[in-house]
């Protein structure tokens, strides 16, 4: 038993992957087995084995929207996609961290997304956050919100245009699955860190630190700080006059707090897999 | 005198002790605002450091912030 394009289909195995094109999809000119894309002169070659998930696509075709979360399941390994769609992340703050790491979670296929920022979009973000020049004034949540929904319109968001602060964050956060702290100040980034973890029990959180200027790529970690705190960064280069927030860091520091918060989606806990930061 | 484990690291105050975490901040030089401190496994509230009183060989874990983001 084997899908196709999410229908249930018997056929008697081995199959080559050529077959199933010719037999249910001919004008396909794209195939995707089990997250995997196959070029075109491999079908043939392409072996197919049971309970393989098979998209099949003809790219110049308009999509309906019902078929659309299929192709977007289509790239991810098979059960992947069903665990982060039924998950619910905060992304607290959304300047260079949060609009990244909110554009690659509904990239990723996270079902629910709690965002929260109080400040609009001016023309100083536009060199590291994912917005653009007819967005500016517009809160960064309305923004974010257009943004993510041209991307993936199957996302759910709940947005908070307000600052928050222990109180909000107890009542807002409390049924999370996991929270992105983005916030740009540090004293703020103490405040939601020890408010997560001291009055949200079962919540993890998954912070930044140390992403200013244009220091070596490979500085910034992923670190273990405990099964309910991830932190990454340099941990040391703050920006500060004279050494500014540029693109590339920042966004790899919000890539390595999405590609954790995706695993612990994904595995259901923290593992002391990462550096450890003590 | 007093013998702290400070992020894995022993470290011997012999001549001014720190009487609380405040103080402990102060004398490393280190900015209260963007700590989150967690002594012997449990989380301080920043607001409680000036009087969490710190006891010889504690185990003391400072997660400094920087800004930027």
């Amino acid at each position: 038993m084997i899908k196709v394009n999410n229908k249930t289909i018997n056929i008697e195995l081995p199959v080559m992957l050529d077959r199933i094109i010719r037999e249910y999809k001919p004008d396909a000119d794209m195939a995707i087995v089990d997250g995997f894309g196959i070029v075109c002169n491999k079908w043939a070659k392409t072996p197919i084995k049971a309970n393989a998930e098979i998209v099949l696509l003809n790219k110049s075709q308009t999509v309906s929207v019902d078929q659309f979360e299929l192709l977007m399941s289509a790239r991810h390994t098979p059960k992947v996609f069903d665990k982060l769609k039924r998950s619910t992340v905060a992304v607290a703050g959304l300047g260079g961290l949060g609009s990244n790491v909110a554009n690659m979670l509904s990239r990723s296929g996270v079902g629910r997304l709690i965002i929260a920022d109080f400040d609009i979009v001016d023309a100083t973000n536009l060199n590291r956050q994912i917005y653009y020049i007819d967005q500016l004034g517009k809160s960064k949540t309305d923004a974010t919100k257009e943004n993510i929904l041209r991307i993936n319109p199957y996302t759910y968001i709940e947005d908070y245009n307000a600052k928050l602060n222990p109180t909000n964050i107890v009542s807002i956060l409390n049924k999370v699955d996991a929270v992105a702290e983005c916030f740009d100040l540090a004293d703020q980034k103490q405040m939601i860190v020890e408010t997560v973890l001291t009055e949200l029990k079962d919540v993890p959180i998954f912070s930044a630190s140390g992403m200013a200027g244009i220091g070596g790529s490979n500085m910034i970690k992923t670190k273990y700080v405990s099964n309910r705190h991830i932190i990454c960064g340099d941990l040391e280069t703050a920006a500060e006059t004279g050494r500014g927030l540029m693109s590339p860091r920042v966004t790899i520091a919000a890539a390595h707090q999405a590609n954790a918060i995706i695993k612990y989606l994904i595995d259901g806990k923290i593992e002391k897999d990462f550096d450890s930061l003590i | 005198m007093l013998s702290l484990n400070i992020n894995g690291e022993q470290k011997v105050f012999e001549e001014e002790i720190p009487q609380n975490l405040s103080h402990l901040l102060r004398l490393l030089n280190i900015a209260e605002e963007a700590v989150v401190a967690e002594i012997d496994g449990d989380i301080v509230p920043r607001k409680d450091f000036a009087v969490k009183q710190l006891s010889n060989d504690s185990k003391i874990e400072l997660i400094r912030f920087v800004g930027g983001g």
